[in-house]
């Protein structure tokens, strides 16, 4: 029955599209919550019993189009469905929850659900374009000139990379004669010279490096991600769930190869370079909704690092981290969205005491920008711990630390909007709805990380010792960290300059496909050489 | 300035063929063909399975079927893009019925008589492509895409902008609709009557007219919408 | 003349188009170019398994074997999504030519967080 993850919520948001809009408020929070009970369910049978498994029609396996729940993405579809949940309780309120608005935002849960569970190569194509298409309406829903713009990069950009997998999916189809990534992948020990599977391999990870938006390939990910004139609740959907399909796919195409093709090392340098370029251009950035978003580059490079280091524990660390991005990049675009609704400016040099003028909103904001830096306690130090755990060498332990380093100076800039004065008396009104949702999402953020060990037990079945007197080693790292950080801040960051001249570098259009093309010839190159 | 652009241009005209030279080599001189296990089975035993005679027709009505509702999706969602991103913002009250769009004169009379005389004819060939595609190549995209050039002959002929889309919008919706229901039901769930290869048979000339007609609104929404929304 | 087949013209395509995208500022010849490409994936799909001896999979099976009917299914609906994809980008390119008079990508967007 996992189709009916994928096809519920279309249906209900298609339902949910002709009727009224009280009505459909209300059956769309029903819905959504009976969906997150039944992805609890799907979740709990595949810890239990083991994978899930449906072919279209009861036709034999690997003939047939199916979808399949493995341990990592019966979490992704868990995560997915809750966090849906809270955005929508976020959104019911706001002035862009129309009938367009709301069905769109359904549509977009079923094919994130298909992304994650679909097991047939064409189908995740198909996804992948309809979603391509679903987001670009959600970004220009309120028709202003940039958003048309930003809307225009990101669907051109996608849909050109999709074209992509679908001519690797062409060649794939011509050597194996099928579309089942599960059988392809046992298939693959049979291809005597790797050479034969370079070219499907160099396309498809075009196009998934595109879609996580790695190095040269990230300038569509700002603008569709920080377009000023997008609902907050898109953005975070877009940062924190949207982006891991990508990050989903490129794990199940790298199983699919692994017999024949091992590109880790490649991957790592990939990941480390864009988590780089994405903090030093997020320092360069003014507009809050930018610097979140080039901090989820920052953080798709670390996620990146991690599944490439070839270590078990930092595999399961970048998959936990997934789920933890997920929790408080959308907490901060929440916050940043009604953070801009009561001051009407986006800089982050003119927001200020947001203590004073909205305290539960700045609790939200400080308990997930603590999680993201990495503090004792928060999730992101228990996965980030797990990363760092995957290797002893001690130059990769230096470019972890950079990384971190990166984040924390780029969070205490984000952190100045917390303190200072009041600019009017008094205490913001904010819908309740609202706030209440992206409290829920910022304390997540905390009892992820209490419980992080038990719940990386309970999420992939895989158990993290936590060995305490690392673990306050880190805490004492993270704080020299945090006054490296403000030291850095005060001396450079401030002044702009040369950071903010880099912030505003980007590639044009062309530029930005040019550079794709350069990324799969050097990937057919490079691969060439290697084998 | 125009140095650095000229430099970029030759590295752009360098990269196309540089790609393709690189992915001509590779792919003449390595690439494998290992075994066709997915067309060995779908073109076996198709008509016992399925009840149509035509295998693509089987293939994309019950093996990928799937895939077909999505594709389905895909033309709702550009409809809905077409009709909310265009920059003209107004529902059809606006156009309609403005009598001076009738532009005869534009028209080449020749063009006007013939297109009144195989307006018909195309409905027909159409509906038989739809009709048919279970057993004769053909099938609900193809039939639906013939039957939207209808309309289009309908334009040549008379120009005139007296359709309600808002109508046609919501009988899309509708189909769709549908199109998710019916193989659910029967594929999915099998909850058909009987397993005979009749009950197939009129569950793909079903579904086959469902994706025809759906396909033929869309069409005709976004062709009409060009016409008389984009083109001011 | 072995080496002109489909799968080659396919590519030959797919990097006409890619070209065309690295090179013209202008969106409309973008959207052109993008058509091109995918006709490249399109034709180099529906040569898989092609051989000149092969008969349309329909009906019973005769002495000549059936031509793969997977890539023909397959395209139809990469087709579909295709025009979906087609009508999408012009409905936006009008939008902004019509807006904002602009028909080449831009070098620049407009900078934000400094225009309150």
């Amino acid at each position: 029955m996992l189709y009916s993850l994928v096809l519920a919520p279309i249906i209900f948001g298609l339902l949910a599209y002709v009727v009224n809009k009280k009505i459909a408020t209300v059956l769309l929070l029903v819905f959504q919550f009976l969906f997150g009970l039944y992805a609890f369910y799907v979740f709990f049978t595949v810890n239990s019993s083991g994978a899930l498994l449906w072919n279209a029609g009861g036709y034999p396996d690997g003939v047939a189009l199916s979808l399949y729940a493995d341990p990592i993405s019966s979490v992704m579809v868990l995560f997915t469905a809750i966090f849906y949940f809270a955005f929508l309780v976020y959104a019911i309120r706001q002035t862009y929850f129309k009938p367009l608005f709301y069905f769109m935002f359904m549509v977009l849960e079923g094919l994130m659900m298909g992304l994650f569970l679909s097991s047939d190569l064409f189908n995740i194509f198909v996804f992948l374009e309809v979603s391509t298409v679903v987001v670009s309406i959600l970004i220009m829903i309120n028709k202003e000139k940039q958003a048309i713009y930003d809307g225009m990069i990101y669907f051109f950009v996608n849909v050109i990379g999709t074209a992509f997998l679908l001519f690797g999916i062409a060649m794939i189809y011509r050597t194996f004669g099928m579309l089942d990534i599960r059988m392809i992948q046992e298939a693959m020990s049979q291809i005597e010279d790797p050479k034969s599977v370079i070219l499907p391999y160099a396309f498809m990870m075009t196009t998934v490096s595109l879609k996580t938006a790695v190095t040269p390939l990230f300038s569509w990910l700002p603008k569709a991600h920080g377009t000023p004139s997008a609902p907050p609740v898109v953005s975070a959907i877009l940062s924190g769930l949207y982006i891991k399909s990508g990050v989903y796919l490129f794990i199940r195409f790298s199983n699919m190869y692994a017999s024949a093709i091992d590109m880790h090392e490649f991957f790592f340098w990939i990941g480390f370079i864009t988590s780089t370029v994405g903090f030093v251009m997020a320092l360069g950035q003014h507009d809050i909704k930018l610097i979140l978003a080039y901090h989820t580059v920052s953080q798709v490079g670390l996620i990146m690092m991690g599944l490439n280091m070839a270590s078990e524990i930092a595999f399961w660390g970048a998959v936990y981290h997934i789920f933890n991005h997920a929790i408080f990049k959308s907490t901060l675009f929440l916050t940043a969205g009604l953070i801009y609704d009561e001051y009407d400016t986006r800089d982050v040099y003119q927001i200020r005491g947001l203590f004073k003028r909205m305290p539960l909103v700045a609790i939200a904001t400080a308990l997930a920008m603590l999680g993201i830096t990495g503090a004792p306690f928060f999730n992101g130090s228990i996965s980030k711990y797990m990363i760092a755990h995957g290797t002893y060498d001690y130059s990769t332990t230096i470019l972890l630390n950079i990384v971190n380093l990166g984040t924390t100076m780029s969070f205490i800039k984000y952190a100045t909007m917390l303190f200072g004065k009041n600019p009017k008396e008094g205490r913001a009104k904010i819908d309740i709805f609202a706030l209440s949702a992206s409290l829920f999402m910022g304390v997540a953020s905390l009892i992820t990380g209490i419980f992080g060990e038990r719940l990386s037990e309970f999420l992939f079945n895989f158990e993290v010792h936590v060995n305490p007197e690392e673990y306050i080693q880190k805490g004492i790292v993270y704080v020299l960290m945090i006054i490296a950080g403000i030291g850095f801040y005060n001396g450079i960051i401030k002044h702009g300059g040369i950071l903010t001249r880099i912030g505003h570098l980007e590639l044009t259009f062309n530029a930005t496909i040019t550079a794709m093309v350069g990324y799969f010839i050097l990937l057919v190159v490079y691969l060439n050489f290697l084998y | 300035m125009m140095q650095s652009n000229k430099t970029l241009r030759i590295v752009r005209v360098l990269f196309a063929l540089v790609g393709a030279m690189v992915v001509i080599f590779t792919f003449s001189s390595y690439s494998v063909k290992l075994d066709t296990p997915l067309m060995d089975y779908l073109t076996a035993d198709f008509y016992a399975q399925t009840g149509a005679q035509n295998a693509v027709g089987a293939i994309y009505l019950n093996y990928r079927v799937f895939d077909t509702l999505f594709e389905a999706l895909m033309l709702v969602v550009s409809v809905i893009e077409v009709i909310n991103v265009s920059w003209s913002n107004i529902h059809s009250e606006k156009y309609q019925y403005e009598e001076n769009n009738l532009q005869k004169k534009n028209n080449s009379e020749i063009i006007t008589r013939m297109m009144g005389m195989i307006y018909p004819f195309v409905l027909l060939i159409g509906l038989y492509t739809i009709i048919n595609g279970h057993v004769s190549p053909g099938g609900g995209f193809q039939g639906g895409a013939i039957l939207a050039t209808a309309l289009i002959t309908r334009y040549l002929v008379y120009p005139n902008f007296d359709l309600n889309l808002d109508i046609l919008e919501r009988l899309e919706k509708l189909l769709f609709f549908c199109i998710l229901l019916l193989p659910i039901l029967y594929i999915f769930m099998e909850l058909g009557p009987s397993d005979s290869i009749l009950m197939d048979q009129i569950y793909l000339i079903t579904l086959n007219l469902l994706i025809g007609f759906k396909v033929f609104s869309g069409l005709s929404i976004i062709f009409y919408r060009f016409v008389f929304y984009e083109n001011q | 003349m072995e080496f002109i087949n489909g799968e080659i013209v396919g590519i030959l395509l797919f990097f006409i188009g890619l070209y065309g995208l690295m090179t013209k500022k202008s969106i409309a010849k973008t959207i052109m170019s993008m058509s091109i490409m995918e006709s490249g994936v399109f034709l180099f799909f529906i040569t898989i398994n092609y051989s000149t001896n092969s008969v349309p999979p329909i009906g019973q099976a005769q002495e000549a074997s059936f031509a793969d009917p997977v890539p023909s299914a397959l395209m139809i609906t990469a087709i579909v999504i295709g025009i979906g994809v087609t009508a999408i980008g012009l409905t936006m390119f009008m939008h902004y030519k019509q807006k904002h008079g602009i028909t080449h990508w831009t070098r620049k967007r407009a900078q934000q967080g400094s225009d309150h």
